[in-house]
């Protein structure tokens, strides 16, 4: 289904796309949401993160996606909603070199700060930047993987 | 992905898993607005999938849409698929045997999409009624969870 190249994007996500006034929440707002992780799965291009289909956890990861789209253009969104109360995934994908960013953010620590700031821009802003650099990445430490090819 | 079994489970809607006030949300500021936003629709072999703009309003009317479809209509699978770079939104609505069918049956039980978008997809939404109240829409539903319960029987 997907019809938007991305292979030319740089790589950095910019925190400046998201709107001002939610930008430093949507930073302390997602590794609280990625701590009610239950299960992710490896897949080829990306991973798939599971969580229990509770009251305001669909809503929480619609409002991640919303702000996480414009801050990371090159990443691809899947929600999915299994029927009968079943479980929510979220799934990370995109083309080359997106894996490797979603392996450092949500799995490998990053102990070099300008490596972060590389990764993650805030336009300058040395507020937020501290505000990302005391963000408890990796978002998924601790979370098993679970290689899966369904 | 998907580890719930559909089988065996009833194919109706259930509009009363919803608050009277989610019910009265729902019906008067999402499902309208959010149906009006649908460009193409596709048919899918188990379903169906709707491509709509990448807005964050419509990213709006379909989380609000889904975190209450999930609960009157549990039977189907929803998978909202985001493109990157702006790309379009494609929201898939999918599931076991007869789901597609009803779904059918729901799409053209309301005249809520642009006709010329429910006309590519071989939708027939000219007699359709407007649903403007709670109490239209749970009547439509009633209407909706018979039409389809008299077919299944009929096979």
């Amino acid at each position: 289904m997907n019809t938007n190249s991305n292979e030319e994007q740089a790589l950095a996500c910019d925190l400046t796309a998201i709107p001002s006034d939610v930008r430093e929440e949507h930073v302390l707002s997602a590794p609280q949401l990625f701590a009610q992780a239950q299960q992710v799965q490896e897949l080829p291009d990306g991973f798939a993160i599971r969580f229990l289909n509770e009251p305001g956890r669909f809503m929480a990861i619609a409002k991640f996606i919303e702000n996480e789209r414009l801050c990371c253009p090159f990443f691809n969104f899947g929600l999915e909603i299994e029927p009968n109360s079943g479980p929510l995934w979220l799934r990370l994908t995109g083309g080359e070199g997106v894996k490797e960013i979603l392996q450092t953010t949500l799995f490998d620590s990053i102990e070099d700060k300008e490596a972060l700031k590389q990764l993650i821009q805030t336009g300058g802003d040395a507020h937020l930047d501290e505000v990302v650099a005391q963000t408890s990445l990796p978002l998924l430490k601790g979370v098993l993987i679970k290689a899966s090819s369904g | 992905m998907n580890t719930n079994l559909t089988e065996n489970q009833p194919i109706a809607c259930d509009p009363n898993a919803l608050t009277p006030a989610q019910q009265e949300y729902w019906v008067k500021e999402i499902v309208p607005k959010l149906y009006r936003e649908v460009l193409e629709i596709q048919e899918l072999p188990n379903g169906w999938v709707w491509r709509l703009p990448s807005t964050p309003h419509v990213l709006t009317l379909v989380a609000e849409d889904l975190n209450m479809e999930r609960l009157c209509c549990p039977f189907v699978n929803y998978t909202l698929e985001i493109e990157p770079n702006r790309g379009p939104f494609w929201l898939r609505m999918t599931g076991g045997e007869g789901v597609k069918e009803f779904l059918k049956m729901a799409f053209e039980s309301a005249n809520y999409f642009d006709p010329q978008v429910a006309q590519a997809a071989g939708l027939d939404i000219s007699a359709s009624p407007e649903i403007d109240s709670v109490e239209a829409a749970l009547e439509a539903t009633n209407r909706l969870n018979e039409q389809y319960a008299n077919t299944a029987v009929s096979k």
